[in-house]
C-alpha cells in the first residue's frame, strides 16, 4: 500500500493520455465505418419516380445519416469493448484503480464521440461535393444543397452527443456483462421483450430525445441520462484495489 | 441493379471483416503506431475540413432551383389546359405571356407547296396542335411548341422538357415527338441530427409531380389551304376568343 496520497483527476488525466495512445487504433473502426457508410450514402438513402409515358422524372435524395448510423454503431461497439479484459490490460503498467479507470474509459470516450461527430457531420459536406462534380449539375437540385455553417456545427454537436448517449449505453451493457455473464443472454431478451410487447414504451423512451425540438433541452436530456447511465456503470463494478 | 451492387458489396464487407480482420489485426496493430494513427486520423479530419470552404465556393447557377411561385404558375396553366380542351384557345402572343408556359422550339418554314396536311407521328403524351392564319401571305410557316409548367415537388423541370421535331416536305409538316425522356434529380437532404431542431423532415412522399401538356403553335399563310388529314380531333383551328 502506497504511503503517498494519490489524486485520482490527475491519475485519470494521465491514464487519459496513456489509453488515448493505446486505443488510438479503434479510430481506424470508425474511419473506416464512415468511408463504407459514405459509399452507401452515394446511391441515396431514397427514390420516387413518375412516368407519363413519354417522360420519366425520378428524385434520388442523399444524406450522410448513413454516416452517422455508423458512427453511433461504432461508437456502442467501442464502449462495450472498453470494459474487456483485453482493453483493461492497458492499465495493469500503471497505478490505478476502479474509479480512475472509468474516468479514462469515458474521457476516451467523450474524445472519440467529439471526433466522430465533427467527422460525420462533415461527411455530409464531402458527399455534396462528391455530388456536385460526378453527377449532371443541371439536375442537382440547389435547396439545401449548401448547408448553412451554423447547421453544420449544430450537427456536428448533435451527432457528437448522440454518440455520447450510445457510448454510455454501451459502457453499462459491457459492465452488465463483466458483472455476470449471464447478462450476455439477459439483455438482448430483456431488448427484444421491450421492443415485442412494450413496443409503446420503446417508442416513447426513443422519442424523449429524438422528438425533442429545444437543442438546450436536448443537450440536457442527453447529458443527465448519460451521466446517470455511467454514474450506474461505476456503482455496478467492484472496486479493485491499484493493481501496483 | 444498383440495390443488387449495394448487396453485394455488403456482403463482400462482412466477409471481409468476418475472416480477414482477425487474421491481420495483431499484425497491423503493431505496425501502426499511436503517432500514425493519430496523424492519419488528423490528416482525416484535416481533408474533411478543407473540404467545407470548397463547397461553399462552388457556383450554384448551374443547380436547378426551386420555384416559391409553384401554385400560381401550376393554377395559370390548369386554367390554360382547361381552356384548351373546352376549345377556348388563346393567340400565340395571350400564350408566351402566361405565367410558367414555356417556348421550347421555334422553326420558320418556306411554304413549298400551296396546302399544307399536318402528320403527327404516334405519341403518348398530350398534346395539342392549333393552326392559325395569319393576316398576310409571306410564304412562311411558323411553328412553335411550348410546355406547361411541370413540377416534381417544387422543382420547375419545365425547361428541360425535349421538343418535338418539325419537318416541311412537298406540303406535309411532320411532327415527330421525342424519344422517351428520363430525368433524374438529386435531392441533398440535411441529417436528421439538424432537421430534429430545425422542423424540417422531407419524407419523399411530398415529392408530387405535375405533369404537363405540349402545345405546337402553327402559324400559316392567309391562302394556305389545311388538310387535317387523319388528325382532325388533335388540330385546332384557332379563332382566339381568350382574353389573358
Amino acid at each position: 500500500m502506497s504511503l503517498k496520497k494519490i489524486d485520482p483527476l490527475s491519475i485519470s488525466l494521465r491514464l487519459y493520455f496513456y489509453k488515448l495512445k493505446g486505443y488510438s487504433v479503434l479510430l481506424y473502426g470508425l474511419i473506416l465505418a464512415q468511408i463504407i457508410a459514405l459509399l452507401f450514402s452515394l446511391n441515396g438513402i431514397s427514390y420516387m419516380s413518375s412516368n407519363n409515358g413519354e417522360l420519366s422524372v425520378s428524385v434520388n435524395t442523399y444524406s450522410a445519416s448513413l454516416v452517422i448510423v455508423f458512427s453511433l454503431v461504432w461508437i456502442f461497439y467501442t464502449a462495450i469493448q472498453l470494459t474487456t479484459k483485453r482493453y483493461k490490460r492497458i492499465e495493469i503498467p500503471l497505478v490505478t484503480n476502479n474509479i480512475t479507470g472509468h474516468l479514462s474509459d469515458i474521457g476516451f470516450l467523450m474524445t472519440a464521440c467529439f471526433f466522430g461527430g465533427l467527422t460525420s457531420s462533415l461527411a455530409g459536406v464531402l458527399l455534396r461535393v462528391i455530388i456536385y462534380f460526378t453527377f449532371d449539375r443541371s439536375q442537382v437540385i440547389v435547396d439545401q444543397f449548401f448547408l448553412p455553417f451554423i447547421d453544420l456545427l449544430l450537427g456536428a454537436a448533435v451527432s457528437a452527443l448522440y454518440m455520447i448517449l450510445i457510448s454510455a449505453i454501451g459502457y453499462l451493457i459491457g459492465v452488465l456483462t463483466k458483472v455476470s455473464m449471464a447478462f450476455v443472454i439477459v439483455i438482448p431478451t430483456v431488448i427484444l421483450g421491450l421492443l415485442r410487447v412494450y413496443a409503446d414504451f420503446v417508442q416513447t423512451l426513443v422519442a424523449f430525445f429524438t422528438r425533442e425540438t429545444s437543442f438546450p433541452l436536448f443537450v440536457l436530456k442527453v447529458l443527465i441520462t448519460s451521466m446517470l447511465l455511467f454514474g450506474f456503470s461505476f456503482l455496478l463494478s467492484n472496486r479493485r484495489e491499484a493493481v501496483q | 441493379m444498383n440495390a443488387m451492387i449495394s448487396l453485394l458489396l455488403i456482403f463482400l464487407i462482412v466477409i471481409v471483416i468476418v475472416f480477414f480482420i482477425p487474421v491481420v489485426r495483431a499484425k497491423l496493430f503493431t505496425l501502426l503506431s499511436w503517432k500514425i494513427t493519430l496523424t492519419l486520423a488528423g490528416l482525416y479530419l484535416g481533408i474533411l475540413m478543407m473540404i467545407v470552404p470548397i463547397l461553399y465556393i462552388l457556383p450554384e447557377n448551374c443547380l436547378i432551383k426551386n420555384n416559391e411561385t409553384k401554385d400560381q404558375v401550376v393554377a395559370t396553366s390548369q386554367n390554360l389546359i382547361s381552356d384548351l380542351y373546352n376549345k377556348r384557345v388563346p393567340s400565340e402572343r395571350d400564350l408566351s405571356k402566361l405565367e410558367g408556359i414555356y417556348k421550347n422550339s421555334s422553326h420558320t418554314f418556306n411554304a413549298d407547296s400551296n396546302h399544307l396536311s399536318v402528320n403527327i407521328q404516334a405519341s403518348t403524351g398530350s398534346r395539342h396542335v392549333f393552326i392559325e392564319r395569319k393576316a398576310v401571305d409571306d410564304g412562311q410557316i411558323g411553328v412553335s411548341s411550348y410546355a406547361t409548367a411541370q413540377y416534381i415537388g417544387d422543382v420547375n423541370f419545365t425547361k428541360l422538357i425535349s421538343p418535338p421535331t418539325f419537318t416541311l416536305q412537298n406540303g406535309t409538316l411532320s411532327l415527330k415527338p421525342p424519344g422517351h425522356q428520363i430525368l433524374n434529380f438529386k435531392q441533398l437532404n440535411a441529417d436528421f441530427t439538424i432537421n430534429q431542431f430545425s422542423n424540417r423532415n422531407y419524407a419523399i412522399h411530398e415529392l408530387s409531380t405535375n405533369f404537363g401538356e405540349q402545345i405546337v403553335y402553327i402559324r400559316v399563310p392567309k391562302s394556305l389551304v389545311i388538310d387535317k388529314g387523319q388528325h382532325t380531333d388533335q388540330i385546332q383551328m384557332v379563332d382566339p376568343v381568350v382574353q389573358f
